[in-house]
């Protein structure tokens, strides 16, 4: 099958932008276009010599080598970093530096809240997503009202008319929070924020009542040991065990301020609850607010690597022992960790055909006529060969340049 | 065609240390010698007229295993281990035919007693109290009664007949390196290779900050770690504590020196001096062996062999046999060596050429990574890698 006509060469991102944008669609979640793709198709033959991207009828073997660049590839100097300017090894169908012809970028367009991408020969806009981070907000931008001067207008994660999505008013005085119409049960909104006020200690029993400003008149002049005043139960200046401590012989609520505090460690020692030992190598898990015995990150089979639970089987930044990350490897190749041991291999479609690790894995089978698909696997170069998607390019013999 | 490649390198076999001359003590204790053994127990699916391939890997990779393969028609034959598939063993190293520790992922340490492996436990890295679960890249011994393995510069043990028994580490706990070499430094002595550091020295009263590659230390009482200085990532010694080789990647130091090799001869103050060795190499060369002081081997990454004989000033580069990355070398004699390596890589040399060898590979898996080689004689070798530990030589109950 040929691949779809292309757009003119000279198309201009922004310009498919603004064509793509007039057709969006309310409904469209995430993307402003309604466009189907069809998967990537190849111009070279089967393996089987039956293809017919030359033109050719159904199952007929291509005899000649084709010298020009079908369609769809071209030629390009400029490209992502280690793409090699091969004959016909820009791939314009989806290179989003070179979409539908050399030079031809998809664009950010970053105050429409808007990106682009290389779909079939033409750079595609969809609306952009903030995801959170040092810096930013987290934001779930969307064309709503279908226009295209505004872009991806409006933020569903806090806009009340479209919360969560398109046309989902949230009722009358109620926020959108999180893309959601209101606060979860058990929770208020204060400040455009959900908080529970039975413990809040800014938003104690209401919004605005903060404990810190409000402290409590009848407060000991010296707590207890291992106690703090906290927000519980809606009331600012509540007596309470400190974080890791625990009141054993319960007399903090009776006694207050002459009682002996909380006298007990939390850990291995009263794990959840006075007198829960945890068995040796065992450590006080605590999940959920849920305190138990356990091995930590044991459940997973993993292993704790300062504060996180690592595979030390497979991951590479930790193969075999916390902190021991593999080496390095050269251009174009990625480190492994199997079974615990350190390994490193080429990225896919990618080869170490000179055996020098200074440059790593330095060959595009795909495009590389000298290693067509795999290392010393050589095109009629002399001839105009080029090496398409990991083969050397056979077309009908009338085929434009066939030899 | 795309590359693997695998990242061990160490300690080629190990012989007994303080060996004068080194192929000997090895091979002192090879008689067995204690009676009646049930023949131990080889993997169930090496055998000829069991299982068919079981499908673990895809049969159109050309590392897997597609044939049923009898130990008695090939060289090597696997052992099994009880290790679980998961945790790669990674080297071996034994005392006698009877007295043989492997190491490998997942703090898997296995004993072969002359009929089976068994698995030993390795007690927490204290002050950390949690199982440990790491990946041993080392061992070796200077005898059945001090045998020392390590994972990193934290976990690094020691069994004197009672057990594993963790040793004080050399490094603080931000310095953490792995340990691929271990190696005799003398009477009750002992050295580790790692991964460069930094460490404090005072010179004419200045303070100096160093890097190290190399510790040392008495193996009598407490540990005293001494720091030498180094900048290259070891990977394996072979040598005598007076006349040391060692092999390892300075390309943190030089980012073209891959392939790096050392001499270390003693002083007459008790230290080390080290001197470079140029073995004319562009890749890592993982392991390093001798058949004596004056025929010493370093094999590595893309087939890469090398070879320094009396007499010769520059190290010969041996015509590669095979593509694949070599991780181990060890013989019994200058004509008698064995090198193994990646996807079930072995390799025989018997004074004038290299030959391969087969492995009764279990059928539907990848052959393995083999990285370590240690035998108590010509007769009875170990090979250990990945999933598997193979033998060569007949075992008790006639098994090879």
């Amino acid at each position: 099958m040929r691949r779809p006509d292309r757009k003119p060469l000279a198309a201009l991102a922004a310009a498919a932008l603004l064509a793509v944008l007039g057709v969006a669609s309310c409904a469209q979640s995430d993307a402003l276009v309604a466009r189907d793709t069809p998967p990537p198709p190849s111009f070279t033959p089967d393996p089987d010599g039956g293809g017919t991207d030359g033109g050719g009828l159904p199952g007929a073997p291509l005899m000649c080598i084709g010298t020009e660049c079908p369609d769809g590839f071209g030629t390009c100097l400029s490209g992502p970093v280690g793409s090699a300017p091969h004959k016909c090894g820009t791939d314009l169908m989806r290179d989003a530096d070179n979409c539908g012809g050399c030079g031809n970028k998809c664009g950010d367009f970053e105050p429409l809240h808007m990106a682009s991408r290389c779909v079939d020969g033409a750079c595609v806009a969809q609306c952009s997503s903030a995801s959170g981070g040092l810096g930013f907000d987290v934001a779930d931008w969307r064309n709503c009202n279908g226009k295209i001067a505004d872009g991806c207008e409006v933020d569903v994660l806090t806009d009340e008319n479209n919360c969560g999505g398109c046309g989902n008013a949230c009722a009358k005085g109620v926020s959108c929070i999180g893309g959601k119409c209101g606060c979860p049960t058990g929770e208020t909104e204060c400040d455009g924020y959900c908080v529970n006020t039975m413990f809040d200690e800014v938003h104690c029993g209401k919004c605005g009542n903060s404990c810190w400003m409000f402290p409590s008149p009848d407060q000991c002049e010296s707590p207890p040991p291992n106690t703090v005043y906290r927000c519980d139960e809606g009331e600012c200046g509540q007596l309470r065990c400190a974080e890791g401590w625990i009141d054993c012989n319960n007399d903090l609520l009776t006694l207050g301020c002459d009682s002996d505090g909380c006298e007990a460690p939390a850990g291995v020692e009263n794990c959840g609850e006075c007198g829960k030992r945890c068995k040796e190598h065992e450590s006080c898990l605590v999940d959920n607010g849920n305190a138990e015995c356990g091995i930590p990150c044991a459940k997973d089979k993993k292993v704790l690597c300062g504060d996180k639970c690592v595979d030390l089987l497979n991951d590479a930044n930790a193969c075999g022992a916390c902190g021991i990350a593999c080496p390095s490897t050269g251009p174009n190749g990625k480190r492994t960790c199997t079974n615990g041991v350190c390994g490193s291999e080429c990225a896919e479609g990618w080869a170490d055909c000179n055996g020098d690790p200074a440059d790593g894995c330095e060959v595009d089978l795909q495009a590389n006529p000298d290693h067509c698909g795999a290392c010393g696997k050589q095109c009629d170069v002399a001839a105009g060969q080029p090496c398409i998607e990991g083969k050397c390019l056979m077309v009908d013999c009338d085929y434009p340049g066939a030899k | 065609m795309t590359r693997t490649r695998f990242l061990l390198g160490l300690s080629a076999g190990a012989l007994a240390t303080l060996l004068v001359p080194l192929a000997v003590t090895s091979c002192a204790d090879t008689g067995g010698g204690d009676g009646v053994t049930p023949p131990p127990t080889p993997m169930p699916d090496a055998q000829a007229d069991t299982s068919p391939l079981d499908g673990g890997c895809d049969a159109a990779d050309p590392t897997c295993v597609d044939e049923i393969i009898p130990c008695s028609a090939v060289e090597w034959c696997p052992v099994e281990t009880g290790v679980d598939n998961l945790y790669a063993l990674t080297k071996v190293w034994g005392a006698s035919k009877n007295d043989v520790w492997a190491v490998g992922a997942g703090a898997t340490v296995i004993h072969w007693d002359g009929a089976k492996w068994t698995r030993t436990p390795v007690p927490p890295a204290l002050p950390n109290p949690l199982e440990i679960r790491n990946t041993f890249l080392s061992i070796w011994g200077s005898g059945p009664n001090d045998v020392w393995i390590a994972s990193t510069s934290s976990t690094i043990y020691r069994n004197t007949g009672s057990g594993w028994v963790h040793q004080r580490p050399p490094l603080d706990e931000y310095q953490e390196r792995p340990v691929q070499a271990i190696w005799g430094d003398g009477p009750n002595r002992v050295r580790i290779g790692v991964r460069a550091f930094s460490f404090d020295r005072i010179i004419d009263d200045q303070h100096w900050i160093l890097n190290g590659n190399q510790l040392t230390t008495s193996t009598n009482g407490e540990l005293e770690w001494q720091p030498e200085e180094g900048t290259a990532w070891i990977f394996g010694y072979y040598g005598t504590p007076d006349n040391l080789w060692l092999t390892a990647d300075n390309r943190y130091n030089n980012d073209w020196q891959r392939a790096y090799v050392q001499n270390g001869r003693r002083l007459g103050d008790g230290g080390m001096e080290w001197t470079e060795s140029e073995v004319y190499a562009l890749v890592n060369l993982h392991a390093i062996w001798g058949s004596s002081a004056d025929d010493i081997w370093a094999v590595g990454d893309q087939g890469a062999m090398r070879r320094l004989r009396a007499g010769q000033k520059e190290w010969e580069v041996i015509p590669p046999v095979t593509n694949e990355s070599l991780h181990a070398i060890w013989g019994t004699s200058a004509t008698n060596i064995w090198v193994a390596g990646e996807n079930g890589t072995i390799l025989h040399y018997d004074g004038n050429t290299w030959t391969p060898q087969r492995a009764a590979f279990p059928p539907g898996k990848k052959r393995p990574n083999l990285t370590g080689i240690w035998g108590s004689g010509p007769d009875d070798v170990w090979i250990v890698g990945g999933h598997v530990a193979l033998h060569s030589g007949e075992l008790p109950g006639g098994v090879k």
